[in-house]
């Protein structure tokens, strides 16, 4: 019962935001405002996971929504939902060559690392497992940290996540199988140190 | 080695926590704003793309009439299609008489036609 509200909440979420989208493809400025303010939480958030800092997130989020505002009569309802253009979009400019991953601190300091936020137990250990997951992603190659992060993140499917990084299905299969297997050993010599 | 296991639970961990701290609240107020600023800076949109693609389709086929005439109007009082074929050529008769008596003064002929002349 949960799972058919969360869909029909989704489909309800994906209605409004192709009708905002329309709207703004007919100079509705406001509408567009709207739709910025709506896509722009989980927008943040997969642009964080594949660039691994807030502010290139941001400028990235940025660029794509000036994008989304230039193309928004381009959208067709009929080749796709509105949710799998953006994404494409927000990846295409996230993963653009210009935009590289910041270098974060190196995984062995991220370790060492003291957790900023005080509270219990189990949410200093998540963060500091966040923290390193995020540390040895930074070695990936772009592409694989965007599967990693439309799979295990966003919670696509293969098909969806093939559509996102205009590859095919077998090519996210090896993008998943590599960086998890690069992730594996990284991770594994962390824990081996500590 | 990390188990597939461990290493399932650690990859969602991460992706709850948004380590890179992108989605706070002030961020997609940020967002939201550029959002409107874009739109109300940028009110005249280009032409989409299928659009942009139809005016070219049209004006190369506006341009292949018009020289389709010029050639055939060309043609029915006898001058050379200049605008179409090549502005090098002569533009008229006279020209082109010109051309030929220009060519004339500057070839040198050869002993087989110097034979046919005599």
């Amino acid at each position: 019962m949960q799972m058919m509200t969360a869909s029909n909440d989704d489909d309800v979420a994906a209605e409004l935001e192709s009708l905002l989208l329309r709207r703004a493809a007919g100079g509705d400025t406001a509408a567009f405002a709207t739709l910025s303010r709506l896509i722009a939480g989980p927008a943040l958030a997969l642009a964080g996971r594949v660039l691994g800092d807030a502010m290139l997130a941001e400028d990235a989020v940025q660029e794509a929504l000036t994008r989304l505002w230039r193309e928004a009569t381009r959208f067709d309802p009929l080749r796709g939902s509105f949710a799998a253009w953006w994404r494409r979009m927000l990846l295409n400019v996230a993963l653009d060559g210009r935009r590289r991953l910041r270098a974060v601190s190196p995984l062995e300091d991220a370790a060492d690392l003291a957790t900023p936020d005080p509270g219990p137990l189990e949410l200093a250990e998540q963060a500091e497992v966040a923290r390193q997951v995020q540390s040895a992603m930074a070695v990936l190659p772009p592409r694989q940290r965007a599967a990693l992060s439309l799979f295990h993140g966003d919670g696509l499917s293969m098909a969806e996540i093939a559509e996102a990084l205009s590859c095919t299905e077998k090519a996210v299969e090896g993008l998943l199988t590599r960086g998890r297997a690069e992730l594996k050993t990284r991770l594994s010599g962390v824990k081996d140190e500590q | 080695m990390i188990g597939d296991e461990e290493m399932n639970r650690r990859l969602a961990i991460w992706a709850q926590a948004d380590p890179a701290g992108a989605g706070g609240n002030g961020a997609v107020q940020r967002m939201a704003e550029h959002g409107r600023i874009v739109a109300s800076a940028d009110p005249v949109r280009p032409l989409s793309h299928r659009w942009k693609h139809m005016a070219g389709a049209g004006a190369i086929a506006v341009s292949l009439l018009v020289a389709f005439i010029g050639v055939n109007l060309a043609q029915q009082h006898g001058r050379q299609p200049t605008a179409v074929v090549s502005s090098a050529l002569p533009a008229s008769t006279a020209d082109n008489n010109a051309a030929l008596t220009s060519f004339a003064l500057l070839h040198v002929p050869t002993d087989e036609e110097e034979e046919i002349l005599i």
